[in-house]
């Protein structure tokens, strides 16, 4: 099957190079094993919150000359300051023009968001619908005095009191009230099910709106906004407004514990979109195998195979490969090391003998989370030693980061995947 | 002897409920414990004690879309199916007798056809299956043919000796019974792309509406006699092929791993229809076709979604001249086979349905296209769009 750009992996990442493929004008394919990261993740993404030194990050755009000096392998570093911050303002257009409502900008520099652990969290665009607060002369700004912490009773994935110390810690005052509605009960019956999604998808019904409203405007009384946990608004996004016009306060979603309505949320739209562009989409298919010739300058690659279609290779003039770090399988680990799992691509960081990988120190840098494919400017990549010409890397499966301990998962994800799209389409 | 249930790879489940976010029974019916409580989770409880088995695993329709979901390829469904098969009581009902026993009821419905569509259109009759049967009364029935597919091919198919080479063809009771023209269509379209056709000497149904009632032991029997019959089909042709998506997934999958009848030696040549087709395409047969000036909303089939082999039915439709696609989000249609034609479910099964009635209303086509029988009923009903498997759409914009 033959296609202009094939997309390997469906995270974050994979979503964004293909959809930007897609509307270049490009048929497009994504192949992904199967969910990805998003799941998990706060819906909330990160640019850079800290520099590897330790010292955090306010305004990313005047920190990338300290991570270039700090870590010249980070990949925002080996794309350079220009086409990083180019990509990211791409990214802010894009995610408006496919209608995911966010806030945030690089420009206006990282605000905070709530984490379900009530610890606020510099971060790069987070979803309109959740409570987050701006950063002034380097002190976070809560702008209510007093707020509500409304919660679906027996909710196990989500502590209100954990959550109110956030709010509280910067001076607000907060109550905590639980609701419940006849139509919970039945889920209720399967403790182990009673989940942020299972739950969404009873609040999101027209027909429990006027009990949820009731709730949220009770709850609103006497206090300056209202803040719930992310069980609701999955498929009805609007649902937020109208709770808000009723109570007439601001209502907001903190993220739970997984899994996460938010990230979910987020996937499912991506997929959407892709599909509205005339993308090409396999899910749990998985990249097993691939063709490649050498030429004069490099390496090209000729076609994969995937475990679905067996002999039917399926081939692009470009490809993208996305499929994440350890945790979405796009690395491997065995005893002589690390590897990248489809095209044995070379790594960023040669990662030596196992004893190595991960400090004894548990708090230091641990190097595993760096580990990833090499990189060049527009994300190119290397087999061997020469360049891959028509495969580029977008997201976790590349290396010399650590997106957990810089916050700068999702930034990265987005800067790739959009570079190495740019790069496609423009021929480089 | 072999535990199938070692196989589903159930203990490497992580507790994510990414499948219970993708399952539609789950999202339509709370009664439903969804993938993970109901697949592995009660089966680590089930196998410490068997009481623990409850019967809302009968909801599950075995779509399967969890285990499109899981990120740790858990095979839900089938443990699902697996432990449905082991510890669910047996009772019979006349009406899941059948409704799945498709070769019985097809050719006794066949052979009176005419009375039989007139009979199920009249409001007593109707009435009488809605209170004796559990079939609700406003579920339109497929009509049955009066000439099934295998009689017209005896009686009268074009010579299929002067092509490149030659294939088996597996119909299904659906194109047997329901709509001999799907039939003729995937001749039509084979034949243009230069192969030749011939029929399985003899042919049971796949044995998947067995299974969803719960008559184990009488698909198992059907397996075997269709894998003798494709064995022999093998002898002389490369390929099995077969235009619906549910008989594919069932005899490459459910055979081995829910039934315990072994493919392995010929799993691969059992193939859908228009996966050959493509490959005949790539390998330089171009047929010719004529325009066709409409606009069609393709439907994942849930068991396509499965396969994971939508894109060939696409790109085989992408060259049609004139002819405008628009790819639909894959969800379920509520049908899952004879789950919708079920009174206890007919309420859930429109539920679930809900979203896809009104992404294919909003997207204002004028045909559905979806790779299965039971998607082309409930969707017909339901969205009140016609709905055609890819084949027919291919084989009525042929040229000549
Ligand atoms: C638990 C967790 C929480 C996170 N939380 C946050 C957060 O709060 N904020 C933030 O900014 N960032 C967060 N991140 C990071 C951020 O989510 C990632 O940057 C983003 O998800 C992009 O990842 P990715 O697309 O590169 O890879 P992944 O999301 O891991 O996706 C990889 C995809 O590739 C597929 N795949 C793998 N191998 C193959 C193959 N051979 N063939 C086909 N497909 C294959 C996988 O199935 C998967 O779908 C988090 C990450 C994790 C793991
Ligand atoms: S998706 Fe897979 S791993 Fe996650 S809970 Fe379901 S079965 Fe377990
Ligand atoms: S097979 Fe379908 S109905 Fe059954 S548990 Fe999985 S998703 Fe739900």
């Amino acid at each position: 099957m033959r296609f202009d750009a094939v997309v390997i992996g469906g995270g974050l990442a994979g979503h964004a190079a293909a959809i930007s493929l897609s509307e270049a004008g490009k048929s497009c394919v994504l192949i992904s094993a199967g969910q990805s990261a998003m799941h998990f993740s706060s819906g909330s993404m990160d640019f850079l919150h800290t520099l590897p030194d330790g010292s955090p990050v306010l305004f990313p755009e005047k920190s990338l000359d300290a991570l270039t000096a700090a870590a010249p392998a980070h990949p925002y570093s080996v794309a350079g300051k220009e086409r990083t911050l180019a990509m990211a303002l791409r990214a802010e257009k894009a995610f408006a023009r496919w209608g995911l409502r966010t806030e945030g900008s690089l420009a206006a520099g990282n605000h905070l968001r709530l984490s379900p652990m009530g610890k606020f969290i510099p971060t790069w665009l987070s979803f309109e619908d959740s409570v987050t607060v701006p950063v002034k002369d380097g002190k976070a700004v809560f702008p209510w005095k007093k707020v509500a912490i409304l919660s679906v009773r027996d909710f196990l994935d989500f502590s209100p009191e954990i959550a109110a110390s956030g709010p509280r810690a910067l001076g607000a005052e907060t109550v905590i009230v639980f609701f419940t509605l006849p139509a919970l009960e039945t889920l209720r019956a399967n403790p182990s099910e009673f989940r942020s999604i299972n739950i969404a998808r009873i609040l999101d019904k027209p027909e429990h709106k006027p009990r949820l409203a009731e709730a949220v405007r009770e709850a609103a009384k006497g206090v300056d906004a209202v803040f719930m946990p992310a069980v609701l608004c999955l498929n009805r996004e609007n649902l937020l407004d109208e709770l808000k016009t009723r109570a007439r306060k601001p209502v907001k979603l903190i993220s739970t514990m997984t899994p996460s309505l938010l990230g979910a949320r987020l996937a499912r739209k991506l997929s959407r979109i892709f599909l509205k562009n005339g993308g090409v989409l396999m899910p749990k298919d998985e990249v097993l195998g691939f063709e490649a010739r050498e030429t004069a300058d490099g390496v090209e690659i000729a076609n994969v195979r995937t475990r679905n279609h067996g002999d039917i290779a399926i081939s692009g003039k470009d490809y993208v490969l996305a499929t994440g770090s350890f945790f979405g399988r796009g690395l491997v680990s065995d005893r002589n090391g690390a590897r990248e799992a489809v095209f044995d691509l070379d790594l960023a960081e040669p990662p030596g003998p196992r004893e190595n990988w991960s400090s004894p120190d548990f708090f230091a840098p641990q190097p595993s989370s760096t580990f990833g494919v090499r990189v060049d400017a527009s994300f190119g990549t290397y087999m061997k030693g020469k360049p891959v010409k028509n495969l580029k890397a977008a997201g976790l499966v590349i290396g010399g980061f650590d997106p957990v301990r810089e916050g700068c998962g999702a930034g990265v994800s987005l800067v790739s995947a959009l570079a190495a799209a740019d790069a496609i389409a423009k021929g480089e | 002897m072999r535990n199938p249930l070692l196989d589903t790879n159930f203990e490497a489940c992580t507790k994510c409920t990414i499948c219970t976010e993708y399952c539609p029974v789950s999202e339509a019916n709370p009664a439903f414990a969804g993938p993970k409580q109901s697949g592995p989770d009660g089966e680590r409880q089930r196998l410490r004690d068997a009481s623990f088995y409850n019967e809302t695993l009968k909801h599950c329709t075995n779509c399967k879309r969890c285990e499109v979901a899981c990120p740790s390829d858990v095979r839900i469904g089938d443990v699902i199916a697996l432990a449905r098969e082991k510890h669910a009581k047996r009772s019979f009902s006349p009406r899941d007798a059948i409704l799945s026993h498709t070769d019985f009821t097809g050719s006794l419905c066949s052979s009176l056809a005419p009375a039989v569509n007139f009979v199920c259109g009249l409001k007593p009759a109707r009435y009488f299956m809605e209170k004796f049967l559990g079939i609700p009364a406003w579920r339109t029935f497929p009509k049955y043919s009066w000439q099934t597919f295998r009689s017209r091919w005896f009686n009268g198919a074009p010579p299929q000796d002067e092509y490149d080479e030659t294939v088996s063809f597996f119909h299904g009771c659906f194109a047997n019974y329901n709509n001999p023209s799907l039939g003729i269509d995937s001749v039509r379209l084979l034949n243009a792309l230069g192969a030749g056709v011939r029929l399985l000497e003899e042919e049971r149904c796949c044995g998947v509406p067995l299974m969803a009632s719960g008559f184990f032991d009488d698909a198992k029997k059907n397996a075997l006699a269709n894998k003798a019959e494709i064995e022999r089909a093998l002898e002389k042709t490369d390929k099995v092929l077969c235009a619906s998506s549910t008989c594919v997934m069932t005899v490459r999958d459910e055979y081995p791993d829910v039934l315990g009848v072994d493919n392995a030696a010929w799993r691969d040549k059992f193939d859908l229809l228009t996966r050959h087709a493509y490959r005949l395409l790539e390998r330089g047969k171009t047929p010719r076709f004529k325009p066709l000036e409409i606009t069609v909303a393709y439907h994942t089939a849930c068991h396509m979604e499965k396969l994971g082999w939508s894109a060939y039915s696409i790109e085989l439709l992408k060259l049609v001249p004139g002819l405008k696609i628009i790819l639909l989000p894959s969800q379920c249609c509520g049908i899952a086979g004879t789950y919708g034609f079920k009174r206890e479910n007919s309420e859930t099964a429109q539920k679930i349905g809900e979203g896809l009635f009104s992404d294919i209303r909003d997207s204002k086509a004028e045909l559905v296209v979806s790779e299965c029988e039971t998607c082309k009923m409930q969707i017909e009903m339901s969205a009140g769009v016609p709905c055609e498997n890819p084949v027919t759409v291919l084989a009525r914009a042929l040229a000549g």
